[in-house]
């Protein structure tokens, strides 16, 4: 391998740890999913610094073309970055899924409280003229938590927990 | 009517994506036949008018902010189902092909006990032969001995999505369904899981309005991912629950 190849090399992996680097530390890189890429560049640079090891390993598996050793290395890493983004794509896909979910269900359940809270409202409307400003607002604190009470199932089940799937 | 379901609480969960043609019409009618039950349609990210539609004509309507899928959608109504702790969840397509009139026969059996999940099938001994063209029934015939292998029990109708659920059931697939094809996979899970699964015959409609979700361009592709995910659905972690 020439010097000057392996110089480029060097300065392109260090271009890439400062990379990752900078942008773990601009908030755009979250450290946990950087590992990953600082084990990748880190492996590229010692690859430079040490380039005698791959001839090595192409002895130790008998490979004809020691470059082949360089191309796969390089490959293996990207494999196991893609499985990564695969692995958190899907997790994502899982968590929006979640969310939209319990979204819908928070939103139901929101129409209907403010149904109950109006009527009660309503109701109380003839009485709430007659009293004082500060108990009228009293009636329309018992009105809304009275509502969830009014549910006939699961009384108060506003805080079970939906995100268990 | 003096039948055992009458004095349970019963949720019809309609997943909609897109059928405001269909879906009045189809509310009305469930609340004919199962009178007091409680219609749960979800608007899965519709562009039309459906959960406006589906409001009018009386249904609760769960509204999730942007198209999650169908399993996505059935599951938030078996979420609802398994708060507000109803005792039999029924599960219809939005495109009214399942018809509510073959409802009562399905119900009556969960009600029963004699078995916990009723899944209406088009090919049962008994039923009308439907009009399907001939690719989709090779495609049907395959899954369901691919599924009737993986799921140790006689599937003839892997992907009606007509099923009728005791609580436990659905409290289940409330926790396990598959976002992409839900019912499928459930056959598999349910009996993993030591549910008991009956199929019965029930004619099934061609759809009024609108166009299916499947497309002809589509069907190799969906065969091919179908079969992973039945296969993957024999060995994913289930939660007990």
């Amino acid at each position: 391998m020439s010097i000057s190849y392996r110089i480029v090399i060097i300065i392109s992996s260090i271009f890439l740890i400062i990379t990752v680097w900078s942008l773990i530390k601009r908030g755009l890189f979250r450290p946990a999913y950087a590992l990953l890429w600082f084990f990748g560049s880190f492996a590229i640079l010692l690859l430079a610094l040490f380039p005698e090891f791959i001839p090595f390993v192409a002895g130790l598996f008998g490979v004809d073309y020691p470059p082949s050793v360089a191309f796969a290395f390089g490959i293996f890493i990207l494999i196991i970055l893609l499985l990564n983004q695969t692995i958190y794509l899907s997790t994502f896909a899982r968590l929006n899924k979640e969310l939209a979910q319990n979204y819908a269900l928070l939103q139901y359940r929101l129409e209907r409280l403010e149904g109950i809270v109006a009527r009660k409202q309503g109701e109380n409307f003839p009485d709430a003229r007659q009293i004082s400003g500060s108990e009228g607002e009293k009636t329309h604190a018992s009105a809304i938590k009275s509502a969830p009470g009014e549910r006939d199932v699961h009384p108060g089940d506003i805080n079970l927990p939906l995100t268990q799937t | 009517m003096d039948h055992k379901w009458t004095s349970l609480h019963i949720a019809v969960i309609i997943p909609a994506y897109n059928e405001a043609g269909n879906i009045a019409a189809l509310v009305q009618e469930v609340n004919q036949v199962i009178p007091g039950a409680k219609i749960v349609v979800i608007d899965d990210g519709s562009s039309d008018n459906t959960g406006q539609i589906a409001r009018s004509a009386g249904a609760i309507v769960l509204t999730p902010p942007y198209n999650i899928g169908i399993g996505g959608a059935v599951q938030t109504g078996l979420k609802l189902a398994v708060i507000e702790g109803d005792d039999i969840v029924i599960r219809l397509d939005g495109d009214g092909q399942h018809p509510p009139l073959e409802i009562p026969r399905l119900l009556e059996a969960v009600a029963n006990g004699e078995t916990d999940v009723a899944i209406g099938s088009r090919f049962c001994s008994g039923g009308e032969a439907p009009p399907i063209s001939f690719a989709r029934r090779i495609g049907i015939f395959f899954f369901s001995q691919l599924t009737s292998l993986l799921a140790g029990q006689k599937v003839t109708d892997p992907t009606s999505g007509f099923y009728v659920m005791d609580k436990k059931a659905a409290a289940f697939l409330s926790h396990n369904l598959s976002q992409d094809y839900p019912e499928v996979d459930a056959r598999v899970l349910l009996s993993r899981a030591g549910f008991r699964v009956k199929e019965y015959a029930t004619k099934m409609r061609p759809r009024v309005h609108g166009v299916s979700s499947i497309t002809v361009w589509r069907a190799f592709y969906y065969v091919l991912k179908v079969s992973l995910s039945v296969i993957v659905a024999r060995s994913r972690t289930i939660s007990p629950e």
